[in-house]
């Protein structure tokens, strides 16, 4: 066809598509725009400036009350009629103009003087310039001619200028005068609205009024405009030295969170955060200012003396966000930023209001709320400064919860946690100690080795036959929580996976060969015995077994009241240990000595050596032995006995042998069946690898008796349940000294593959059971859910406990590991559910069940979770150095050796409201010694006891607000229950020198506190706020002794009773020399002979002792591990002698002869022995024999002697030992003229001295001279 | 809130609603054009056997269809007991049938003969729309299943069911061309394109049209790329890549051929071979009819092999890829949810092993003696795959010129020599080496034909 001339298509129709095309291409671009520059930021920065502004105001509103207003007017008012005033005044008139003319003129003489110093700098330049191009003197000399031109009318210029200048001068002061109260009055005004000013400024700022201002600040949001530094931008924390791992590659950190959460690092004076975080319930910013609370993201991260501020050990510009708290830090929404939330309730709730969707693709979400301080063990390898320290107190404390439960329930037994590849600390260390001697020496020769820490948790299973039967271990390890439910051992049999008939067929066998095993491959043990025809007293063994500190570690149930739990629940000792006398011999060498049973046992040797008591033998070993194997006629549910004859199945014995021995393959079935008839172990020994050692014998060729075969199935059977549930890892057993941990190792867990992880049909199960009573955990979640839903719940509690199982079990979903983690802990066989169907017997799940509760999984989670391996660059990483670090060792030793069973550490802490006006401030007495005071006050500065916060009180029906106050002391007494509620008082002996405004109360004051003042003190019923760290067993023991009635002057006498307890270690780095108490602690010798128990003798290698003596002057902040002791000197000793004898001329003797004289003196000696005599016991009732003085001298810190003999009160409140030399009082004025002050340092520095002057002086008798006193006095 | 994999959600029902509201306009169109159709249907005699107009038909299911939309928006909020979802036994059903490779390649083949066979049919506008219909009924159905959801819309899937839609119109467009024109030539009527052939001007006709095709396409892509986020997932890792790792998605033909062959093969010389024949095709062919005009009559061999290679072995094996091989490179139905810890037997066998092996002569592989030198070992290896390279050689150079003895390619040797006859011969024949494997891969676990891994040479 030929072309037309018209169109094919209707142009005008194709221009009216065209139209409707191109404005839906317009309006594409409008949206792509608009998609691009809506951002959720926006809103949050518009809310952040509308709040800053509202606060701005507020406290303008504050300052502007109407006092302020009035004051302002006022001064307005004067400043306007001295305008006023001025303006009519003549003079005033002609001053002014006069100053003004002037002003003009000195302004047009600076003009002109400034234009021609300009041309006067040129010429000296061209000057310049003509010299260095060498031109010829005619021309230079024409330069310079032109420069002395200029000068000189730049000279004439500003002579002119300075005359008016001084004009002027004169003519403003001649102002001023008559100007000058106005002059104030402004001033007055200027200064008075100063921070108004600052404020309004701030906020003018933000919300300008000006509109043209406010134009300017609206188009600066417009896209495109709002690129060019506009108020609403991303801020990023750039980190090039903290890179990220993404996927293969590493890189330089963005974090943008600070562009939310805005104002995260503001604080305000005095470190607090300027908006602290809280639950306003409300969207409008006017209420959140009211309360005081912001929600996120408005609001400051809490504890800013921590974290985020420059002063702070973390940041924000160093460390950013995500290196904590993970998630990406590069995302800007909510959404991608990848935050977490805490429970599906919470989940649901953020889906609604921020439109929540889990970013799944980012590896590292952000750790929910429940997991806080996860990522703290990054840099914090060594853990123990998260959960104690003295600075910041815990910090990350589930953190610190979960790490010393995998400490003390021995998961590295199995799960080995190690701390270092390549000799470069990754994470936290917490491995198995070396046990073989290759080992040893392994570790001890390649220094990019380090070794494990940690002993096995268990007891050593070496000697098991001399301690017990096998048919007792057989039921102890069938249910260990069945014979004692304190156990921390865990549960192997009877579990999920273990309900079928194979299980129900082999779980006898394997208890019954393990059993087996350990008994027969126990070695022998040389027991003690008491002296032939010692007859044990149960009584006395009752009365030693709580008075010896057993009860520091181990709890009995006829010691009701304490219930220390470091070592096992000793209440049924007797249905354990071997029946008949060599389970006692047995049990008198473990008391006697442990390590000859356990080489690395944590029980100390206790000193339990027989006495002669007055001639009656007595051996506290054996009569503690025998009160703790006396059986309880009562104990019904001893359900086992030590003869039981224990039936099995012997076809079920051959079945599970022949299972063991297909699944080691290494026999073929033939050969196997060849070794059932023949009975003989067809390999030659080099050739057997694994378990199937137990077969083999010497005596090959010999026929095996039939009893033969059972013992050597039987043993195999135990050997391989051994093998296969990894009981080495927590006892020694003897033939597993060379296996290695069976688990998965846990130093990178957190990071985990989560593909790598086997669910299996964990789903199906929760539907159906994962509770403990059987019913159904998704039930259990479900209902939590619509509970949190509704608001249902009945308790905080109960909310988060079932919504951390929600959380748990949402997390096992979707196939997380914290829901893994969970869920292996609180059922960890139940990942075989209908799978053992399918799988061979001896491939089932192993791990054992632990008595955990819930929260202690999440706490164990918590830690696991953090392991990552993943140490950030080593400037990061927490390495302490010198005190820091001697502190953090020192802590784990305290734990590790239970020196908290015994001894006080950290003092209570006591929260009460006090009206400061009814607070006695401590007064010198006469006897106090000024010095001693200042040095009391040197050793112990005084601590500010007002908290800052306040609460309100009911005081006789009226409501009062009265200050907290706080303060470290003990409990000395406790209300009278029976006494009306508002009469209850508590008493307590203040242990610290405390501020409380102007008055200061010293060590020993007593503070009372009404029952109802007390803060934080709910459920304890000292009435603490936070409770002291350790010495439970001393405070128990001062009570027990209180009520006791054996002792008499100890009744009722609580300053009696605690001097016989362990004595705190409060300060014990200011008080005793560090190189003796590393001895000490090595071989501690008995000092004291008020206490009932010694110091025993733990199992503790030199480098623990040392680290152990170096912690308490490092946690007190004094020198170590050396002491200077300057009294010892001999600048110091002649010093003292010229001094001596320049003051008191007929002193016979050196200095250190008269200390000698001075300590010698009938007071030391009532209460201690020294000097080579017995203590003189003059008054029982007052004198109570103090420590033998010949341990002082290498033993105390001489400031801690002096302050302690000015005063010891100052020091232990409860001591009995009194103030000897009071100040007011003149004795003994032959020695150092009867000066208390004098004679007091002078008992001090024999003491020090003490050795030498034995040596030296002997054994001296003080006698007073009473004629030289009478006749000092007749003249 | 707990159920990890909700098949039914208020979102999911809130949009079905407006799908299915969608749906009723495009049909109440089809009634308007129906309507002016004025043609009419015969009903059942059981339902009185009367002649209704179609457009009632077509009213009544538009008002349907709307009742189904409104019956979604009304149902928000109760996505747990909402009734209008895929029966389970409807997805037990197609994932047995679906979820097989055999079934499914036989299934596209059967599809591909039913196409041809039933082309004057299928060209039907109205059979055309009640297909769509079904198409478009079907896949909505679906999305109430979780799983299917997840295939499908995952923003890298999108352009794929589209790419579904687009092929069936496409396809329909030639065949119902094609039927008309096959019946014109019958008829000794001029053909379409002689008969419609109006010349255009370029301005405005041509460039002005593609102006606005081109704006449009803008919007809708700029549309595309706010509404469907592009699909980013986690930092690439060469220590743990995802499973199942996925080629995109116009390269899974190529990965579905990896399954069958070695990559030298499947990722080199078949799609270097699929760009030179279809350069060659101009060169090869010399039927002259058919230029410039839609046929199937007159190119019946031409369009049946081009077929065969677009739809069933790129088009389908495309599909394949997409939706139904899941983690572990297996293959999962359409409403199977992707379990990683589902296993598929993989027991191959190369032919070797089948003729040294398993044979009744079997004697083992052959092996050169350790100490024996490269040479030696090359000559063993030769001798080991001897059947599976004379196969080859057979098929590629012995096949061609066997095949003359068949008449219809008699006359093509006839028409084209020698050179051209073998180039396509070969070309035809590595065309059928990938349906060939397939069956030979289910029917016997053949692994290779020719295996060197020695060399990484494996066919």
């Amino acid at each position: 066809m030929p072309a037309s001339d018209g169109f094919f298509r209707d142009l005008k129709k194709v221009h009216v598509v065209f139209a409707w095309s191109a404005l839906a291409l317009f309006g594409a671009t409008i949206w792509m725009m608009a998609v691009d520059h809506i951002e959720e930021w926006h809103g949050v920065q518009k809310t952040q400036y509308r709040l800053e502004a509202e606060r701005l105001r507020l406290s303008t509103e504050a300052i502007a009350t109407r006092e302020f207003r009035d004051e302002e007017g006022q001064l307005l008012e004067q400043i306007k009629s001295a305008d006023e005033e001025l303006k009519n005044q003549i003079a005033a008139q002609e001053a002014t103009a006069k100053a003004n003319e002037l002003a003009r003129q000195v302004d047009l003489s600076s003009r002109a003087a400034r234009a021609v110093r300009a041309e006067r700098d040129k010429e000296r330049a061209d000057y310049d310039l003509a010299v260095r191009d060498e031109l010829s003197p005619d021309e230079l000399d024409k330069e310079l001619q032109e420069f002395n031109v200029k000068q000189a009318e730049v000279d004439s210029l500003e002579l002119d200028l300075q005359v008016k200048e001084a004009a002027y001068g004169v003519a403003k002061s001649a102002l001023e005068v008559i100007t000058r109260q106005r002059d104030e009055l402004k001033a007055r005004q200027t200064k008075l609205l100063a921070d108004i000013e600052l404020l309004r400024k701030a906020e003018l700022k933000i919300e300008p009024t000006n509109p043209l201002s406010r134009a300017k600040r609206r188009i600066m949001e417009w896209p495109i405009i709002d690129g060019f530094n506009s108020h609403l931008k991303i801020h990023q924390d750039w980190l090039p030295d903290l890179p990220i791992t993404l996927g293969m590659t590493e890189t330089a950190r963005f974090d943008r969170c600070r562009t939310c959460h805005l104002s995260i690092d503001r604080i305000e004076a005095g470190n607090r955060p300027t908006f602290p975080h809280g639950d306003p319930g409300s969207s409008d910013v006017l209420d959140w200012i009211r309360q005081n609370k912001y929600p996120h993201p408005h609001s400051t991260h809490p504890r800013p003396d921590v974290y985020l501020t420059a002063a702070s050990p973390h940041p924000v510009a160093t460390f950013g966000c995500t290196i904590c708290h993970e998630g990406q830090g590069s995302g800007t929404e909510f959404s991608t930023a990848a935050h977490l939330p805490d429970d599906p309730h919470q989940a649901h709730e953020w889906e609604q209001h921020h439109d929540f969707a889990t970013n799944h693709f980012w590896e590292y979400p952000m750790l929910p709320k429940r997991f806080q301080g996860a990522a703290c063990i990054k840099c914090h390898h060594s853990v123990v400064e998260l959960g104690v320290n003295p600075q910041f107190g815990a910090t990350a404390p589930k953190v610190h919860e979960g790490f010393e439960l995998i400490k003390q329930y021995g998961c590295f037994g199995c799960h080995e946690i190690n701390g270092y590849e390549a000799g470069v600390s990754i994470g936290p260390d917490i491995r198995l100690e070396p046990t073989t001697e290759a080992d040893k020496e392994k570790f001890a020769t390649d220094p990019a080795l380090v070794a494990g820490k940690m002993r096995q948790v268990g007891p050593s299973l070496r000697h098991i036959a001399s301690k017990t039967t096998s048919e007792w271990i057989a039921y102890w390890t069938e249910e260990p929580k069945r014979f004692r439910p304190t156990t921390r051992m865990p549960q192997f049999f009877h579990l999920t996976n273990q309900q079928d008939d194979d299980a129900k067929k082999f779980m006898p066998l394997q208890l019954l060969g393990t059993a087996q095993y350990l008994a027969d491959r126990s070695e022998p043990l040389e027991l003690d015995e008491p002296a032939a025809g010692y007859e044990p007293n149960i009584e006395n063994g009752r009365d030693l077994f709580s008075k010896k500190g057993c009860l520091a570690c181990h709890s009995h149930k006829e010691f009701p009241g304490i219930d220390a739990d470091f070592g096992p629940d000793l209440s049924r000792t007797y249905a354990k240990i071997k029946p008949g006398p060599e389970g006692f011999r047995w049990l008198y060498t473990w008391l006697r000595n442990p390590q000859s049973h356990h080489p690395r046992t944590k029980m100390p040797i206790l000193f339990l050596d027989a006495v002669d008591d007055a001639g009656t033998p007595i051996d506290p070993a054996a009569d503690i032995a025998a009160f703790l194997l006396e059986p309880d006629a009562s104990d019904q549910s001893l359900d086992f006995s030590h003869d039981q004859q224990t039936d099995y199945d012997p076809v079920a014995l051959d079945e599970l042998v022949r299972l063991f021995l297909t699944n080691a393959k290494v026999l073929s079935k033939a050969q196997i069946n060849t070794f059932f008839d023949s009975r003989g172990y067809p390999l030659p020994i080099e050739q057997i690898k694994g378990d199937e050692i137990e077969f083999f014998s010497r005596d090959d060729g010999q026929e095996v008796s039939d009893a033969e075969w059972e013992r050597r199935k039987l043993n195999y059977v135990g050997r391989r349940t051994i093998s296969q549930y990894g009981c080495f890892g927590c006892h020694d057993i003897p033939g597993f000294e060379t296996a290695r941990p069976i688990g998965t190792a846990l130093q990178d867990w957190g990071r985990k593959d989560t593909s790598k992880l086997a669910p299996e049909h964990i789903e199906e199960f929760l539907a159906h059971h994962g509770e403990p009573d059987g019913s159904s955990t998704k039930a259990r979640v479900v209902d939590a859910l619509r509970r949190a839903d509704d608001g249902t719940f009945k308790s905080n509690e109960d909310e988060e406990r079932e919504l951390a199982a929600a959380f748990f079990y949402e997390s096992l979903l979707h196939h997380g590991r914290p829901g893994f983690f969970w869920q292996k802990l609180r059922q960890p066989r139940s990942y075989d559910y209908e799978k053992i169907e399918t799988k061979p017997y001896t491939d089932r799940l192993r791990m054992p069940k632990f008595p955990f509760d819930e929260g202690q999984i999440e706490a164990i989670a918590t830690f696991v979770l953090g392991l990552v391996a993943e140490p950030p660059p080593e400037q990061y990483l927490y390495q302490p150095t010198g005190p820091a670090r001697d502190r953090i060792e020192g802590e784990r030793l305290l734990t590790k050796f239970n020196c908290g069973g015994c001894h006080l550490i950290d003092m209570p802490k006591i929260r009460y409201a006090a009206n400061p006006d009814d607070l006695l401030a401590s007064e010198l007495s006469a006897g106090d010694h000024p010095e001693g005071y200042e040095l009391l006050l040197k050793l112990k500065p005084p601590r500010q006891g007002e908290t800052g916060e306040t609460v309100e009180l009911e005081i006789d029906g009226e409501r009062v607000t009265r200050p907290i106050i706080s303060f470290e002391g003990l409990i000395s007494n406790r209300p009278d229950p029976q006494d009306l509620p508002e009469d209850q008082e508590f008493a307590y002996d203040l242990w610290e020198t405390l501020q409380v405004g102007e008055k200061q109360l010293l060590t020993g004051s007593k503070m009372l506190a009404s029952a109802a003042s007390l803060v934080d003190a709910a459920g304890n019923r000292d009435g603490y706020a936070r409770p002291a760290r350790g010495g439970e067993f001393a405070e128990w023991l001062a009570e027990h002794m209180m009520d006791s009635t054996t002792i008499g002057t100890t009744r009722g006498d609580r300053s009696l009773a605690r001097q016989m307890a362990p004595p705190p270690l409060y300060l014990e780095g200011l008080k005793v020399q560090t190189p003796w108490l590393y001895r000490f602690l090595l071989e501690p010798g008995q000092i004291r002979h008020t206490t009932l128990l010694r110091m025993p003798q733990f199992n503790m290698s030199s480098e623990e002792a040392m680290a152990l003596a170096n912690y308490f002057p490092a946690v007190d902040g004094v020198e170590y591990p050396y002491q200077q002791i300057p009294q010892r000197e001999p600048q110091y000793l002649s010093l003292k002698n010229r001094e001596l004898h320049q003051e008191f001329p007929q002193a016979e003797g050196d200095y250190l002869a008269n200390c000698w004289k001075t300590l010698n003196v009938p007071l030391c000696i009532k209460c201690h022995s020294l000097g080579g005599r017995q203590v003189k016991v003059s008054d029982p009732k007052k004198d109570i024999r103090g420590p033998n003085l010949d341990l002082a001298a290498d033993r105390l810190r001489p400031e801690w002697a002096l302050l302690w003999l000015y005063k010891p009160a100052w020091i232990t409140p409860y001591t009995s030992m009194p103030a000897n030399l009071p100040r007011d009082q003149k004795q003994f004025e032959d020695l150092f003229g009867g000066d208390a002050g004098l004679q007091t340092k002078a008992i001090r520095d024999a003491l020090l001295n003490y050795n030498s002057l034995m040596e030296r002086e002997g054994k001296f008798i003080y006698e007073p001279k009473v004629e030289t006193a009478q006749a000092v006095k007749s003249e | 809130m707990l159920d990890p994999h909700p098949d039914m959600t208020d979102g999911v029902i809130h949009g079905l609603g407006w799908l299915y509201l969608t749906l009723c306009a495009m049909n109440l169109v089809w009634t308007v054009l129906s309507f002016r159709n004025h043609e009419h249907v015969r009903l059942w005699d059981s339902l009185g056997g009367a002649s209704v107009p179609k457009a009632t038909v077509w009213a009544v299911y538009s008002v349907l269809l709307f009742m189904v939309a409104a019956a979604h928006f009304a149902g928000l909020g109760e996505s747990e007991t909402f009734p209008l979802r895929l029966p389970l036994w409807f997805k037990i059903a197609a994932d047995k049938i679906v979820a097989n490779a055999v079934i499914y390649f036989l299934l596209s083949f059967i599809g591909l003969a039913a196409l041809i066979v039933l082309r004057r049919w299928l060209a039907r506008p109205t059979v055309a729309w009640v297909l769509l219909n079904i198409a478009a009924i079907f896949t909505t159905l679906s999305i109430t299943d979780w799983d299917f959801r997840q295939i499908v819309g995952k923003p890298d899937n999108v352009p794929i069911v589209s790419m579904l839609f687009i092929v069936g119109f496409f396809t329909w467009l030639y065949l119902s061309r094609a039927v008309d024109n096959d019946r014109r030539i019958e008829q000794g009527k001029p053909l379409y394109e002689q008969e419609k052939n109006d010349k255009v001007l370029v301005w405005p006709d041509l460039v002005y049209s593609e102006m606005i095709c081109m704006v449009v396409i803008t919007v809708i892509l700029v549309a595309w790329g706010i509404v469907l986020q592009a699909p980013l997932e986690e930092p690439a890792n060469a220590a743990s890549t995802p499973n199942p790792s996925k080629a995109p998605w116009y390269f899974l033909g190529l990965q579905e051929m990896l399954v069958y062959y070695d990559p030298w093969l499947a990722g080199v010389v078949f799609p270097s071979l699929i760009i030179v024949g279809l350069m060659a095709i101009p060169y090869i062919d010399f039927n002259k009819k058919g230029n410039g005009y839609y046929t199937f009559n007159e190119r019946k061999f031409a369009v049946i092999t081009f077929m065969v290679g677009f739809l069933p072995l790129w088009i389908a094996m495309i599909i394949l890829g997409t939706f139904l091989r899941g983690p572990n490179w297996n293959i999962f139905g359409i409403y199977e949810y992707w379990d990683v810890h589902k296993l598929e037997v993989l027991n191959n066998i190369n032919l070797s092993e089948y003729f040294w092996v398993y044979s009744a002569w079997g004697t083992g592989l052959p092996k050169a003696a350790p100490d024996a030198g490269a040479g030696g070992q090359f000559v063993m290896i030769l001798l080991r795959e001897a059947p599976g390279l004379i196969a080859v050689i057979v098929y590629l150079a012995v096949m061609p010129p066997l095949l003359i003895f068949i008449p219809f390619f008699r006359r093509m040797y006839a028409r084209m020599g020698f050179i051209r006859y073998m180039v396509f011969m070969n070309l035809l024949l590595f065309m059928a080496a990938l349906p060939i494997k397939m069956v030979f891969r289910w029917a016997f676990n053949l692994k290779y034909i020719v295996a060197i891994p020695e060399y990484f040479f494996n066919i």
